[in-house]
């Protein structure tokens, strides 16, 4: 436990949001809590973004504990499939996701949307060195390695 | 007065059914009441158990209103902790320590649970209980949640009060007193008092007070008024001690306060005449001061979505005194004991909604196109880009808006973004 004062330093999923939000066609799928909605304002107030970052929150709360919080999330998922169409899905946990282990990535695999899904996996930050600024690089990685990948098995080949 | 012209609801309270909506929410956790509760009660530090996540969700909410080193903090649970290998009540102790040994003069550390803390069952109560012992009467130590998982944005000041009320001292006197319940500015508790004072109503007390050492005594002769509309947990608890509620709408408006002021002094037996003669220059003056926004306001539709529970009466507000025309007004929960002497005052044909679902109120809002759309911070400045004019429901709880003297300050936080549309081209900016 670390006694924490005063912070600018966002958690690690803020740089997903901020992956999804550089690109065109790309939704970010967040299991996550009503409250990590507050990352919507470091977008359209902080950088005076005149969008909504494109972020859909799965906004689980105690009762879903209870019932299923693996279910809200395909809901979620779909949903925000259905309403923004995008080219490809993300998916990723908040800090309080992980530790239900509801394992989205798995999840949205089974959920059989027409898009590629990528499932956002941070490396764990070791504990000494939680002093980084959020961790967008990871997710640039596996997007784009996914994206080549996806590039050669199934877009056709333009020439 | 507007309160004319406009269709008015007269159901009663249990028949009257929001729209129960069930999706993505975007709204603040409890842990945003800090900003507020912290200045208020001036000699109490709240710490959060929680993640990065809930550090940086204050800092960001609490943005730029706060300069000196703040009285809250975050104990980051780390790897160690989540994964159980350290003992988290020996970790919180350690906290604790660190946060006195820099603030000696605290005389009360609210344990503020979170999301991350509450899933993996850390009991603060407990902790609460244990560190009171330890410290020996010199400090207070009382828990309460704030995560977003069992509360929005408000919710977070009704459990901290909740819990506080919990051990309140038992008050055995005969006569009657009163309780002002819910955090208001100093500005608007002084205000208050006097004018309570001036009809013989001594003595009130305001929970929560600047001093969390100063604490109400509470009993059966105890008349409760709430300030604010969501306390419903806080009244409960309140209610266990033995005291009543006193029904009233609360004090928004010179109708609000009004209505306010007259249930504290029927109940303490003061003559219609005292009343009139004390309450009629505040309310007259209030009624001045809303006529000059009235032009402004008088027409204009709103929509406000689901944030800070201050949604239906200050719909009724904008409905009754400034003559504004609410399209949709969600809120995200609603609380029917709480809002009883509300409903009967709210307009009708309107679309109520409890809970939410953001795509589609906002496709709503957009269809809809009101002048004047309330909403949380997130989502304010995608609206105005989209030409539609907001307020940030969270300068409702930062501002002294309670009270007649506070009625026309109250219009005028509606009126000026509609006048800014007509100083700047609309538009022009992004
Ligand atoms: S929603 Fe939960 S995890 Fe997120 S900031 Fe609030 S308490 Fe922390």
């Amino acid at each position: 436990m670390e006694l924490t004062l005063w912070t600018y330093e966002g958690p690690p999923h803020v740089g997903a949001i901020r992956i999804a939000a550089s690109m065109r066609d790309v939704h970010l799928v967040l299991h996550a809590p009503q409250g990590d909605t507050y990352a919507d304002l470091l977008f359209t107030m902080i950088e005076r973004d005149g969008k909504r970052p494109p972020v859909t929150y799965t906004t689980f709360q105690a009762r879903d504990l209870g019932a299923s919080t693996a279910e809200k999330f395909l809901n979620t998922l779909q949903a925000a499939y259905d309403h923004h169409k995008p080219a490809l899905i993300l998916v990723a946990d908040s800090c309080t996701a992980e530790l239900l282990q509801d394992q989205p990535g798995t999840l949205a695999e089974t959920a059989g949307l027409p898009v590629p899904v990528v499932a956002w996996k941070w490396r764990r930050i070791p504990e000494k060195r939680t002093g980084e600024p959020a961790k967008p690089f990871s997710t640039w990685c596996e997007l784009s390695s996914r994206l080549d990948e996806m590039r050669w098995k199934s877009f056709p080949r333009r020439e | 007065m507007t309160a004319d012209v406009i269709a008015v609801s007269t159901q009663p309270v249990e028949r009257f059914q929001p729209v129960q909506e069930r999706g993505q929410r975007a709204v603040f956790c409890g842990l945003t009441s800090i900003i507020w509760l912290h200045r208020k009660i001036q000699d109490a530090f709240f710490l959060v158990v929680g993640s990065r996540t809930c550090a940086h969700l204050i800092q960001s909410a609490a943005g730029v209103m706060i300069f000196a080193e703040p009285r809250f903090g975050t104990a980051v649970l780390g790897d160690r902790d989540l994964a159980g290998m350290a003992d988290c009540h020996d970790e919180l102790d350690r906290v604790v320590a660190q946060v006195l040994e820099r603030r000696p003069e605290l005389k009360s550390i609210f344990l503020v649970g979170s999301c991350p803390s509450e899933v993996i069952k850390l009991d603060l109560d407990n902790a609460a209980g244990r560190l009171s012992r330890e410290y020996d009467g010199q400090v207070r130590f009382v828990a309460y949640s704030g995560s977003g998982i069992e509360t929005t944005f408000t919710q977070g000041e009704d459990n901290c009060l909740a819990s506080l009320a919990a051990d309140l001292p038992s008050d055995t006197r005969e006569e009657s007193r009163l309780l002002v319940v819910g955090t208001v500015p100093d500005i608007v508790e002084d205000q208050f008092r006097r004018l309570f004072s001036q009809m013989g109503i001594e003595g009130v007390d305001f929970f929560p007070g600047s001093q969390s050492t100063d604490l109400p005594s509470i009993g059966k002769n105890t008349r409760l008024l709430l300030a604010q509309p969501f306390l419903g947990e806080t009244l409960r608890a309140l209610e266990s001690h033995g005291a009543t509620l006193l029904p009233a709408p609360f004090p928004l408006g010179a109708e609000g306060s009004n209505a306010w002021f007259r249930s504290a002094a029927d109940a303490f037996g003061v003559t219609a005449q005292v009343q009139d003669s004390v309450l009629t220059p505040p309310r007259l003056r209030a009624e001045a001061a809303l006529g000059k926004y009235r032009d402004e306001l008088a027409g204009k539709s709103f929509t406000m979505l689901p944030d800070s529970q201050l949604e239906i009466p200050l719909a009724r507000f904008l409905a009754r005194e400034c003559g504004m025309t609410p399209r949709e007004v969600g809120t995200p929960f609603f609380d029917a004991r709480v809002m009883e002497a509300e409903v009967p005052l709210l307009p009708s044909e309107v679309d109520w909604v409890e809970g939410q679902d953001l795509d589609p109120a906002l496709d709503r809002v957009r269809a809809a196109r009101p002048d004047l759309t309330v909403c949380g911070l997130g989502i304010a400045n995608p609206l105005e880009a989209e030409g539609l004019r907001t307020k940030w429901s969270i300068e409702l709880l930062f501002t002294p808006i309670q009270g007649f003297e506070q009625a026309g300050d109250l219009a005028e936080l509606f009126a000026r973004p509609l006048r800014r549309e007509q100083a700047l081209e609309v538009g022009s900016w992004s």
